[in-house]
């Protein structure tokens, strides 16, 4: 498997942090970040096909892009 | 509308000579017009030795005010100005506070001192609403001295762009990195990357006070990461979404929930229109990613909300209609019901 990828956006664009799932302490460390920015507020989607995504209520390991935003508020 | 007019005229006389200002004698009348380009109402008040007065309302706002219904006489209109004051002030004040608090909360990780910071924010803003009657418009003199139709309208974002400076600057003193921030001039001319606060801020009080002009002030992603995000948008969009946002800058989401359509249109705000079958836009709405981001992840963070969890986005959205709310301008004192037909909804209290 190739490595996995966590794309969090941010004022710089965004932030991409990648790990490999094979690894048992990347995978842990990509796990613990989910956990904190869904914690903040973040949202959480992984990418299922082209333009298609699906909202990710907890960590999924075999994700290969999930993208973290901001928590939403209107305008 | 008398009694209207002399209270107004009370309110700006404290405000004025708080400021060590003279206070406007007479005010002789009262007028309301649209920015045709966005969502704002103005009132100018116009004083008998030629001075004006001049505020913006969101129409935002005045919406949600619940107005009276149904008959437009002018006890009617005495009360929707007092409405139009009241809600101006307490937008102005509440929402500088609430942004106070917000860019502490940014840099706050602790859940006590989170909890401590709200429940501040909510006594503050509690203590806005019950003190409201305070006039706090930031004026600048040159409306007061000359002609306000050559004048520089000073609207609430001049209160905004103080309340974030000083926000600014305290977060320097105290060694909080800040974001880079731009400032837009109203002649257009912009100052990105600027780090010196200070300068800034006494640039806005002169500006504010000494000349005509004032500052928008906007955190705003650098070109950098403008391009970064937009790079990210395309990567996200499904091949008819691209095509459709090469050709028109606006591309269509459908609602993973109910299947209503969407079109999001290039931009951070008010940017999102629901769509009929026939794909016509039956209304705006508004809703976005915290922070700050640049455009193309403010967009493609909409898409995804759309298309994965449309009920909440739909929960925190605000709804804005397409169409004019109301044929302005017209003059309060010149019968103003034959300018405002029933078809208004927000007159007759059925603004959905």
């Amino acid at each position: 498997m190739a490595m996995a990828t966590q794309i969090v956006m941010d004022h710089t664009g965004d932030t991409r942090h990648e790990f490999d799932p094979k690894k048992a302490d990347e995978l842990k460390a990509a796990e613990e970040r989910f956990r904190e920015l869904t914690g903040l507020g973040f949202t959480a989607s992984e990418r299922i096909g082209p333009g298609e995504t699906q909202l990710l209520r907890e960590f999924k390991p075999d994700a290969q892009e999930t993208i973290f935003f901001p928590r939403l508020k209107g305008g | 509308m008398d009694a209207l007019l002399r209270q107004a005229e009370e309110h700006l006389g404290i405000f004025l000579r708080v400021r060590g200002r003279d206070a406007p004698r007479r005010i002789h009348n009262i007028r309301v017009s649209r920015e045709w380009l966005d969502d704002l109402l103005t009132l100018t008040f116009e004083f008998e030795e030629r001075r004006h007065f001049r505020f913006h309302v969101s129409l935002y706002d005045l919406r949600r005010s619940r107005l009276p219904p149904p008959h437009i006489v002018e006890r009617e209109l005495d009360r929707l100005h007092y409405r139009l004051l009241r809600d101006h002030l307490e937008h102005v004040e509440m929402r500088a506070c609430r942004r106070r608090y917000e860019a502490a909360l940014r840099c706050t990780a602790g859940p006590n001192e989170v909890a401590y910071l709200r429940s501040r924010m909510d006594a503050e803003l509690e203590q806005i609403r019950s003190s409201i009657t305070r006039t706090t418009f930031q004026i600048s003199e040159d409306l007061l001295r000359g002609d306000a139709y050559t004048a520089t309208a000073v609207s609430e974002q001049s209160a905004l762009t103080i309340e974030m400076m000083r926000d600014a600057m305290r977060r320097m003193e105290c060694g909080v990195p800040d974001r880079d921030f731009r400032l837009v001039g109203p002649d257009g001319r912009v100052w990105q990357n600027e780090r010196d606060f200070y300068g800034f801020y006494a640039g806005a009080q002169r500006s504010l006070f000494e000349t005509p002009n004032f500052f928008g002030i906007d955190f705003a992603a650098d070109e950098q990461a403008e391009k970064k995000a937009a790079k990210l948008l395309r990567d996200w969009l499904s091949p008819a979404q691209l095509a459709e946002y090469e050709r028109d800058s606006s591309f269509t989401v459908t609602g993973g929930a109910t299947g209503i359509r969407y079109r999001i249109r290039q931009g951070r705000q008010q940017n999102i229109e629901e769509l009929d079958a026939k794909g016509r836009a039956v209304r705006v709405l508004c809703f976005l990613p915290d922070g700050g981001l640049a455009t193309g992840d403010v967009m493609l963070a909409q898409k995804i909300a759309l298309e994965t969890n449309e009920h909440y986005a739909l929960q925190v959205a605000n709804r804005f209609p397409v169409e004019p709310f109301v044929d302005f301008p017209f003059d309060l004192r010149a019968g103003a019901e034959n300018y405002l037909p029933e078809r208004h909804s927000w007159m007759s209290g059925r603004w959905s």
